[in-house]
């Protein structure tokens, strides 16, 4: 059984991204403020609480529930942040692996793997390159050598 | 000599092609717009096809043209059949071939509209468990007698085997339509026939057609507002016609189990003929609602790739029987699956996590009428009316969830799983081999966690991501039961 973490890096580019986010939005309010309306400072005070709350809460408990660990059986997925699911999948029901790697995700960690079955599909977010090789070869040879046997069967 | 060449080539031409009907289906469906005037003019004309032809001939070009490229795609596409498999070549000039080999068939079927019938046209369906393919995998319009050599080929009618045939008495199947008419697929189509009403006729026709029907039922309503009266006509319509479309779809319904096919035949203005594989089958899904519930009546459907995907179906194999002779009908129709009794089941103490978000719901209607009688002060009696009424299915489901409550469970034997449930206001009890579970999850929200609860959740090898879902079970004797039946969560 190997286990995997959500990787360190992403949580710091989707801080990032949310901080960009939070300023351009603010800084597009505080325009609205002064020359439409002044309305808008509510809508500013909304979008900084609610990004807040995402930095504050919603991404550490994020990062810090999500647990993947792969078996040459199974594949068990733990995350949630307001519903807390762990996932079990048979290895013997993978039917393809789709890897997204986004650019740069070297430094951002924005790696996907996305496990699909007959009728059912488990995602592996923010993995380390490295890691999100690893599972894929792990998975592929797993597939492989259950092929390889039934073809000695016929 | 020549001559029998030529003639044995056409035949060959014609034998790898779709019926020639299909060439119509191949053309612009706004043809009939350039189509009709130009008809017109021929009239208007008295037939004088010179002067027709020196004032349309753009519009006969452009008809021309479209009926040529049509016919060149009929042309293109085509078939080939061998004694393991169906090769389809589709898409522009035939370029994307699909081969389908018979053995990883999971339902064909062959569906023939009373248009076709007329000119002797089927339409074949043929469906895989591939899942590149999100539609149907290999749909060609062939002759009736074609289409039925390769619903042969395909399901090698060939085999000896005893036939076991379930048949639906006619007051089943109106129940069936009764219970199963969805009211607002039949309002779209209403709503969509009553717009369209105003192209067609006059404007001020429709609005006198319906001011009348309306009059004559506020006659007895007199105390009812104008604008609910026309809501409740859409809606009454819309299900009565919902109604007439699932009764004509499963009237002489009639299903067989003959080896390892089950062969469902049904429709009056469509006629279907469905066979799916038995290993092919995923699970099925005895359903309810409560009014079935309280008169111990149910329906069973299957899931099997390729079967009642098509709009409006539903994948039935007994549209509607009795909670006595359930049992029997599934031992007879698919004796492999054998179901288990529920082990693990909610009770009394599970009541309020039930219904709970319901009666919340609920509570919420007042508040929203507040809020729009202090918007639209002048339309109270019109927001009386429509709170009442959205009221109704909240009490409903109160209702329903308090009946679920007591029918939420789960149970394994040593091949297959149950999973009792209840989703909005159908109850479910689903029955699926262990080995075609592909997912199990323990979901807990944060109200769950401190309680100690938690909900299932099964996913099964389907065509599409479908969940089922077993709500408010015990934490520990749930991830007991799955880690004991092989599912270690």
């Amino acid at each position: 059984m190997h286990m995997y973490k959500p990787c360190r890096l992403a949580q710091i580019s989707i801080y990032l991204f949310v901080t960009i986010l939070m300023l351009a939005l603010c800084s597009a309010c505080g325009f609205g403020a002064l020359f439409i309306s002044v309305i808008f400072w509510y809508v500013m005070l909304f979008v900084i609480v609610l990004s807040f709350l995402i930095m504050l809460v919603v991404i550490p408990v994020f990062f810090s529930q999500s647990r993947y660990s792969v078996s040459n059986n199974e594949l068990v997925c733990r995350t949630g942040i307001f519903i807390y699911k762990r996932q079990y999948m048979k290895m013997s029901s993978v039917k393809s692996v789709t890897a997204v790697v986004t650019p740069l995700s070297g430094a951002t960690g924005l790696n996907f793997l996305i496990i699909n079955a007959l009728g059912s599909q488990m995602v592996f977010m923010f993995l380390t390159r490295s890691d999100l090789n690893e599972i894929t070869k792990r998975i592929d040879r797993v597939i492989k050598k259950e092929e390889f046997t039934d073809n000695e069967d016929e | 000599m020549k001559m029998n060449k030529l003639s044995r080539r056409v035949r060959g031409f014609f034998r790898h092609r779709q019926h020639p009907i299909k060439i119509i289906s191949y053309t612009s469906k706004t043809m009939w717009l350039l189509l009709i005037p130009l008809v017109k003019y021929l009239i208007a004309l008295r037939f004088d096809v010179r002067s027709w032809l020196v004032t349309n001939w753009v519009d006969i070009v452009a008809i021309s043209a479209i009926l040529g490229f049509a016919f060149l795609r009929w042309v293109f596409i085509y078939f080939e059949i061998d004694d393991k498999s169906i090769t389809s070549h589709t898409g522009f000039f035939g370029l994307a071939a699909t081969m389908v080999k018979f053995e990883n068939v999971t339902t064909v079927s062959s569906h023939q509209g009373s248009l076709q019938r007329l000119f002797g046209a089927t339409t074949l369906y043929i469906d895989t468990n591939a899942r590149s393919v999100t539609k149907t995998d290999i749909q060609l319009v062939l002759p009736a007698k074609r289409a039925e050599h390769i619903l042969r080929l395909i399901t090698d009618e060939s085999e000896q085997a005893v036939k076991y045939t379930f048949e639906s008495k006619k007051r089943s199947l109106l129940a069936f339509s009764l219970f199963f008419s969805s009211t607002f697929s039949g309002v779209i189509i209403f709503a969509g026939i009553l717009f369209e009403t105003s192209r067609i006729v006059d404007r001020n026709i429709e609005i006198r057609l319906l001011n009348t029907a309306a009059g004559e039922i506020s006659k007895f309503t007199e105390k009812i507002p104008m604008i609910i009266v026309y809501v409740a006509l859409v809606i009454i319509g819309g299900w009565l016609l919902s109604f007439a479309a699932n009764l004509m779809r499963y009237w002489h319904f009639c299903v067989t189990r003959h080896g390892g096919r089950l062969i469902v035949r049904s429709g009056i203005w469509t006629l279907r003929n469905d066979v799916m594989f038995q290993r092919d089958i995923n699970y099925y899904d005895i359903t309810r609602s409560l009014f079935m519930r309280v008169f111990r009546m149910c329906t069973v459907n299957v899931s099997c790739t390729g079967y009642g995907k098509r709009r409006s179906e539903i994948p039935t194999i007994a549209p509607i029987t009795t909670d006595a002779e359930v049992g029997r009908t599934l031992k007879m129709l698919i004796p492999k699956v054998d179901c288990p009794e529920p082990t693990l089941i909610t009770g009394k103490r599970e009541i309020t996590k039930f219904i709970w978000i319901p009666c919340m719901v609920f509570l919420c209607v007042p508040v929203i009428r507040q809020v729009f009688v202090l918007v639209f002060p002048r339309w109270v009696s019109e927001i009386n009316i429509l709170s009442f009424i959205s009221s109704v299915p909240c009490v409903w489901l109160i209702i329903v969830k308090f009946f679920a409550s007591f029918k939420t469970g789960i149970g394994f034997n040593d091949d297959c799983c149950v999973l009792d449930y209840c989703k909005m206001y159908t109850f479910h009890r689903l029955v699926v081999e262990k080995k075609k579970i592909t997912r199990a999850a323990i979901l807990q929200t944060w109200f769950q966690k401190r309680a100690g609860y938690c909900s299932i959740q099964i996913c099964t090898e389907n065509e599409k991501h479908k969940t089922h879902m077993v709500k408010h079970l015990p934490l520990d004797a749930a991830v007991s039961i799955l880690r004991t039946n092989g599912l270690s969560v």
